[in-house]
């Protein structure tokens, strides 16, 4: 019941909404050039299934390889923080300032240096992605309670394993919702490159991604494919979100049975 | 049950420790010329106010905390920072949450890079010997607070370190659970015998366990009173020589206005 509840209920207001959508457009009362029914986005989803899934996987090559690269980097750099504490009061506030500025800015840039292939988009994925773990990682491997540190050192520990046997699994949980909202960000972040990026060739037609496909087709009148491609992107999103979401429940499951 | 490597005895000696922390820019004196002597396989006792500097004072012995002045003989051999044969057990359980109740009484063998299988076969052995079989593969969130207790104890014996520094261990427990701990302790000890110099504020746990209990006074602690205590186990609180022996420490206790603790 309570599983009813908790998808029922948003399921059915989705569906009501498209219903009223639906009617709204089949009577006339939105013009079709400013918003394809449901239905004409459905057909275009089948249409058009190849083009689709061809520049979700380029999406999702962008996502995972900027995730990657957030998260390796990420994860060094936290830790670099965490330890050296030159580096810290270096670059800790400057890291914790620059979370405002809005990265995405600057993948013109990026297009203007490395083109209008793959790496730029990597890169503004790469970019946004990377603040939360870094920041998750050190604040996380500062939040340790001192005892546990201690317990270890009057055990003979050494530095590295008290990194590896208590201050790593502590921060874990920080860690991880850092790379979710990475996760997140990464797709923002590959996204807003191919909306200004370019394409390459294929068979299938043009393939630059998402964000590449849904401009084109806006730009070419073609709403039901526009939308299309942004159900599919909102599926990549979200299914990246369940992967990261599965991850933390694997490495997390001793917090599972606290909750118990 | 027995251990792979013998403990050996230790004999601990503090003469004339004192130990001041800084605070607010001003020096505040914790321990003021401290002498005490844990001889091997003794169960030694220290009660006194709280705050007083019994945490202090473990910490010191266990290398945690330099002292100001005065010196620590373990074995007769000088130390300065105190890392040798010692194991020291915090009043929390500080058990690691990510870790089953088995994997966390392995630490001290895994840190000391010894080999896992032995320690392992003791530690269940240890499992059942403390009313803990059946709770190796369970999370400590899963454990009650005795129990909790009873994990950090294998974990803390595990290490094989001869001088044991248990501070306030049986605090957080209620008075059943705490009397059950006494009777855990006292049979590992026998056991093991291992020397133990521990911290409480319950004088008949003090009693009930300890040969020599060292009465503090308040901050900056001095050793007040060194008392024997010399009632064969197993003790009885309610035998005449008990009570004498509990009113004669309550007294010292209480010399000065303070709360015990
Ligand atoms: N690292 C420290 N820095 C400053 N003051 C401390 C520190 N550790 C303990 N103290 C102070 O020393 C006094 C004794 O503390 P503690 O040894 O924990 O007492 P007890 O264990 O007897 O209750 C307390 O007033 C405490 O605030
Ligand atoms: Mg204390």
């Amino acid at each position: 019941m309570a599983r009813y509840r908790e998808f029922g209920m948003p399921t059915l207001f989705l569906l009501s909404l498209a219903l009223i959508w639906e009617i709204a457009v089949r009577t006339g009362q939105i013009a079709t050039y400013l918003l394809p029914a449901p239905s004409a986005i459905g057909s275009a989803m089948l249409l058009y299934r190849s083009l689709l899934v061809q520049n979700t996987l380029a999406t999702l090559q962008s996502v995972g390889f900027g995730l990657l690269l957030a998260l390796s980097t990420g994860l060094i750099l936290g830790i670099a923080l965490f330890y050296w504490p030159l580096l810290k009061s270096t670059l800790y506030p400057l890291l914790i300032a620059s979370r405002n500025i809005p990265y995405y800015a600057i993948a013109p840039l990026l297009i203007v240096w490395f083109g209008l292939g793959f790496l730029p988009k990597v890169i503004v994925a790469t970019l946004i992605a990377f603040f939360p773990i870094v920041v998750n990682t050190h604040d996380g491997l500062k939040a340790v309670d001192p005892d546990l540190v201690k317990l270890m050192q009057t055990l003979g520990a050494s530095r590295f394993q008290i990194l590896r046997k208590v201050r790593f699994p502590a921060a874990l949980p920080l860690i991880l919702s850092g790379v979710k909202l990475g996760a997140v960000f990464a797709v923002v972040g590959a996204l807003f490159g191919e909306l200004i990026g370019g394409q390459r060739w294929t068979p299938e037609g043009l393939i630059g991604g998402l964000g590449y496909l849904m401009r084109e087709a806006a730009n070419r009148g073609a709403l039901d494919l526009a939308f299309a491609g942004m159900v599919w992107l909102s599926a990549l999103s979200l299914a990246l979100f369940g992967v990261v979401a599965l991850l933390e429940r694997y490495l997390l499951r001793w917090q599972i049975s606290e909750r118990a | 049950m027995k251990l792979a490597r013998p403990i050996d005895k230790t004999h601990l000696q503090l003469s004339q420790v004192s130990k001041s922390f800084l605070r607010e820019g001003h020096p505040l004196p914790v321990l003021d010329r401290i002498s005490l002597t844990v001889n091997p396989e003794e169960l030694v006792a220290l009660v006194g106010p709280s705050g007083c500097g019994k945490t202090t004072l473990l910490q010191i012995v266990s290398g945690l905390v330099i002292p100001d002045a005065g010196e620590i003989f373990l074995n007769d051999a000088r130390v300065s920072d105190g890392r040798g044969p010692v194991a020291y057990m915090q009043q929390k359980d500080l058990l690691l949450p990510w870790r089953k109740a088995l994997a966390n009484t392995l630490l001290g063998p895994e840190i000391a890079g010894e080999d896992l299988r032995t320690a392992q076969t003791e530690a269940r052995q240890l499992f059942v010997d403390f009313g803990l079989s059946g709770f190796e593969q369970v999370y400590p969130a899963q454990l009650s607070g005795g129990m909790r207790q009873r994990v950090a104890l294998i974990r803390t014996l595990l290490c094989r370190k001869s001088l044991l520094l248990l501070d306030e261990p049986f605090g957080a427990l209620d008075a059943f659970t705490r009397r059950q701990m006494h009777d855990w302790l006292l049979r590992a000890w026998q056991e093991f015998r291992f020397t133990a110099l521990f911290v409480t504020h319950d004088v008949e746990e003090a009693l009930l366990l300890a040969d020599r209990v060292y009465v503090l006074s308040a901050r900056p602690a001095q050793v007040k009173a060194a008392i024997e205590v010399k009632l064969a186990r197993p003790r009885v609180p309610t035998e005449r020589e008990f009570v004498g022996q509990k009113a004669q420490l309550l007294t010292w206790l209480n010399q000065e206005p303070e709360e015990e603790g």
